[in-house]
């Protein structure tokens, strides 16, 4: 059987590099190619949503792993500071503010989830949020940073920090990467996709009428998604994602960065703040010049074709979802890295998985539409009144039931964050754990007592994020 | 095991917990082999090791011998372990397939990069090291134990927090109008009412089918075995840490040493052999005479439709039966009791969404514990009976079928959430039953020949050190008995 050597890359943006140093670095040594054919315009491989995005917990641990270099250096080429969560403000209504943390929140007390602990202690009269427990809350409003320790008995040891980063800077560093390890650039651009009698790629045409081809096509054209065939569709999820136009501009920095950012409600949508070292990006949803449909491509790998980025799956850039998935799939690639040319088994089960993934990370996204308080705008009364997905209908009535979140194959976001959201949202379980009525309300009261206090005092022992960034990153490129 | 679980971790809610049982009516284990996880349930009652051993006549488990599975004269052991390490990023069974394919190992050569499978082998017994760079910390354990043992020391621990125990037999299940259970008529006379019966009645299912004709789904197409027959002897030598699962014409038989005994049985598949011939193949191989006479029993694998049906909670063989092949069944239970926990009800008014939960997750982990099972059957190369002739080409769920062509043709396990078995095991039962796959992750070919045989001896010869430096299994033993007073 002829060895499958030769990966053709549709897209030179940054999900491009990223596969290109992956598989370059990867299969280096085995005699075969990696191949990049250029796009003109605007990068918008990962997302339309703007040079700048968030990477979740083991985002930048993730990256490096890939490129084959060291957290800091991630930090540094994406010229973004840490991220300790995200504020949301204005979903709950104009005014409201929340805060959802990385990390753990609070501590379980003789086998009872924090959460019922919470519900428990303002039945008792506390005013209290339930974030204020979680130290990646308190060190953001104190704009504080401190990497986790690896130690388990280290209050520090419940952080889990995601990043910002600016794809521009780390672009470079992962076509560095990719070069280095012998991928190669192709002199001149996609002109169009030759294709036999059934759809299927079989070379890629430049502007120049050259032709490549190989064993396997990676498209990352983002939201275009040129090499998809017309049996390979997209399931459209506007009906849960209301949002379809966006506008991108960059503003300036009014200090440091802050380790955290601003997803801000507004009349019609909404927008996103990430911060980086030099400067912020502001992204709207909802309004302005671009537009995209929310969703999922139907088999993110078909045949001698496979799809990352935008192409594969896209959604409103709430968090660092975008990017998770993008490294989830260049994990599956890589483990599941095809042998011979056309489909085997090892498509059914990226297929499987990364829909899976899609499709869970899309709930998620969905609660802070539908649970919004902003009553009398059109937007988002129709938000509130969706119908949901049967996976999250189904967490959403158990949670309403007695807080329990059930967790399916795939889950990108475990049951704090899903706790954290709907709680300040203002959503509440009918019902308590059984097993919290063995506990008084005093006792209740003295483990959220001493919890808050070693958070504070954890909280206030560490430096600014700014300090933080100099000593962990170095001075801003 | 409810009893002393709901009776703990309940404590100060104000649930009182009642236990029916009769002593006329006995209990099907003989030995129990178990997985790891019990060491949790265990900890969380507060029960020191020791003296729980002790009182049980317990032994260490590193894992399950598999004689005669995928062929003839075969032996390997399903340890609670992975094999080797990841070289390059890529997981060591790919490496070792190309070892293999290439000649440069033989077949039975993974037992020598498996620390708990050298330890087991000797003989030996180590408490795996909590230190995740020790080298002693790629292991874990379980225990085997004498099930009557076990039920009267979780007796006394649920009796102590302030479970009610009746004797006696239960004569009649009473429905409310609404088809909820309202409750148990003993023999005696008297009536017992509660707000949530929770069915531990066994293969009958007292409640949940007796009372509320639930409805069986039966999985006999995929395990055709359909009897057992058990009997306890003497061990030949100080007792090993493994149990021992060997195929048979027609079946399997398990070995399982106690301290103070082993437990024997025959489970086979009645389509293909006779009663009295299954009794006489399992006493004719006893290392010892037998100390009692044969019990013998009649199941069908499978799992009530619904484990939760209104108030009432199945758990155990009333919620289903899968064979012991892999030592499921007491944590089957542990993950009944553990759910029933999580989602437990709030008052009398009963949420049904509790019970919907309950019985998907538990038919998650009851399906992927059957394919788990059934894998061993089917990856066979065996065609010296009916038997074997029938499990090797009978159909298997979807479910099992993409996992195993993944595996044969690219060596990927396929993994889950929710699911006992994780990819150590599935990888140590393909390889065991020489299912090697097709191709392996083309990475692999990236490390030298030269240098993956100095990896693979290195190990070796680390496992080798580190499982001759543990005290004989008999040793740990003894040490215990003397520690706990009689």
């Amino acid at each position: 059987m002829k060895p499958l050597h030769d990966i053709v890359i549709a897209g030179a943006g940054f999900a491009g590099w990223l596969a290109a140093a992956s598989i370059a670095r990867n299969h280096a040594g085995r005699g075969g190619s990696v191949t990049l054919v250029p796009l003109p315009g605007l990068d918008d491989s990962l997302d339309p949503f703007g040079p700048a995005t968030a990477a979740l917990p083991g985002g930048v641990e993730g990256l490096a792993a890939l490129l084959g270099v060291n957290p800091p250096d991630i930090m540094r080429a994406g010229g973004g500071g840490f991220s300790l969560g995200t504020v949301f403000q204005g979903w709950g209504g104009n005014g409201a503010v929340s805060f959802l943390p990385f990390g753990e929140t609070g501590a379980d007390l003789n086998g009872v989830g924090f959460h019922h602990l919470v519900w428990r202690a303002r039945a008792a009269g506390a005013q209290i949020r339930m974030t204020d427990y979680s130290l990646a809350t308190l060190a953001a409003q104190a704009e504080r940073f401190a990497l986790p320790s690896p130690d388990p008995r280290s209050v520090l040891s419940t952080l889990a920090p995601g990043a910002f980063i600016d794809l521009r800077g780390l672009t470079d560093l992962a076509r560095g990467q990719a070069l280095a390890a012998g991928a190669r650039l192709a002199p001149s651009p996609l002109s169009h996709v030759r294709r036999d009698g059934d759809g299927g790629v079989t070379g890629l045409v430049l502007a120049d009428d050259t032709l490549v081809t190989g064993d396997l096509y990676i498209d990352t054209t983002g939201p275009r998604a040129l090499l998809a065939g017309p049996g390979n569709g997209w399931h459209d999820w506007r009906r849960w994602l209301p949002c379809d136009r966006f506008g991108v501009e960059p503003v300036a920095a009014d200090g440091p960065p802050p380790p955290y950012a601003l997803h801000s409600a507004e009349g019609d949508g909404w927008t996103r703040r990430i911060p980086l070292r030099r400067g912020a990006w502001v992204t709207r949803l909802g309004t302005g010049p671009g537009s995209f449909i929310s969703g999922r491509r139907d088999r993110q790998w078909e045949g001698n074709t496979l799809f990352l980025g935008a192409s594969s799956c896209l959604l409103d850039p709430v968090g660092g979802v975008a990017l998770s998935l993008l490294l989830s799939g260049l994990n599956l690639l890589l483990s599941h890295y095809p042998v011979s040319p056309g489909t085997g088994p090892e498509a059914g089960s990226f297929n499987r998985q990364m829909a899976e993934q899609a499709e869970r990370a899309r709930d998620f996204l969905i609660l802070p539409f539908r649970t919004n308080g902003r009553t009398g705008e059109p937007f988002w009364d129709a938000a509130r009144a969706m119908d949901l997905p049967a996976p999250l209908a189904d967490k959403l009535s158990l949670y309403e039931s007695r807080g329990r979140i059930p967790l399916l194959d795939g889950e990108m976001f475990q049951r704090p964050d899903w706790i954290n959201l709907l709680d300040a949202a203002g959503i509440r379980a009918r019902r308590c754990d059984v097993q919290a009525n063995g506990l008084n309300d005093g006792q209740i009261m003295t483990h959220l007592e001493r919890l808050r206090g070693v958070l504070l005092r954890a909280a206030g022992g560490m430096p600014t994020h700014a300090q933080a960034l100099a000593q962990l990153v170095g001075a801003p490129a | 095991m409810a009893a002393a679980a709901l009776s703990t971790k309940l404590a100060g809610t104000g649930i009182s917990i009642r236990l029916v049982e009769s002593a006329e009516i006995g209990t099907v284990g003989v030995g129990e082999a178990t997985v790891p996880h019990i060491r949790h349930f265990n900890a969380s009652l507060g029960f020191d090791e020791a003296d729980f051993m002790s009182r049980t006549e317990a032994t260490f488990k590193l894992g399950i011998e598999f004689r005669d599975w995928g062929a003839k004269g075969d032996a390997y052991i399903h340890p609670f372990a992975a094999f080797g390490r990841d070289i390059g990023g890529v997981p060591f069974h790919h490496h070792w397939t190309r070892a293999r394919r290439a000649g440069r190992v033989p077949a039975d050569g993974l037992d020598a990069v498996s620390l708990p499978i050298q330890a087991a082998r000797a003989g030996r017994f180590g408490h795996p090291s909590p230190d995740p760079s020790s080298f002693f910390s790629s292991f874990s354990y379980a225990y085997q134990f004498d099930a009557g043992l076990y039920a009267a020391y979780l007796r006394a621990h649920a009796e102590a927090r302030g479970v009610v125990r009746t004797e006696g037999k239960v004569r009649d299940v009473t429905l409310r109008p609404d088809g909820q259970v309202d409750s148990v008529l003993m023999e005696s006379g008297e009536r017992i009412t509660a707000d949530l019966f929770v069915d531990c009645s066994g293969f009958r299912g007292l409640i949940i089918e007796g009372a509320l004709k639930t409805g069986y789904e039966d999985w006999t197409r995929f395990l055709p075995c359909d009897r057992a027959v058990a009997v306890p002897c003497a061990n030949a030598a100080d007792p090993a840490p493994y149990t021992r699962a060997t195929a048979r014409e027609a079946g399997w038989m398990w070995r399982i040493p106690l301290q103070h005994r082993a437990g024997n049985g025959h489970v086979y598949c009645s389509g293909f052999i006779d009663d009295d011939t299954a009794e006489r193949t399992l006493l004719d191989q006893l290392e010892n005479p037998a100390q009692a006479s044969p019990r013998r029993l009649r199941f069908t694998t499978g799992k009530r439709k619904r484990q939760w049906v209104g108030n009432c909670v199945a758990i155990g063989l009333s919620a289903g039966f899968l064979e012991p092949l892999e030592s499921t069944s007491i944590h089957l239970i542990q993950l009944g009791i553990g759910r029933l926990l999580d989602l437990f009800p709030t008052g009398p008014d009963l949420d049904p969404l509790d019970a919907a939960e309950f019985n998907r997750l538990m038919d998650l982990e009851y399906e992927r514990v059957r394919d788990f099972i059934i894998l061993h059957y089917v990856a066979t190369q065996r065609d010296d009976t009916p038997f074997w002739n029938h499990c090797r080409t009978m159909a298997i769920p979807d479910s099992l079928a993409t996992k195993m062509e993944l595996f044969r043709q690219r060596g990927i396990v396929t993994l889950y959430r929710d699911g006992m078995f994780l990819e150590p095991s599935w990888i140590a039962v393909y390889l065991g039953q020489n299912i090697l796959p097709d191709h392996v992750d083309p990475r692999a070919a990236l490390v030298p020949d030269a240098e993956l045989d100095r990896i693979i001896a290195l190990e070796a010869e680390n496992c080798r050190r580190a499982a001759s430096s543990m005290p004989t299994h008999g040793d740990i033993l003894s040490r215990y008995k003397a520690q706990v007073p009689a």
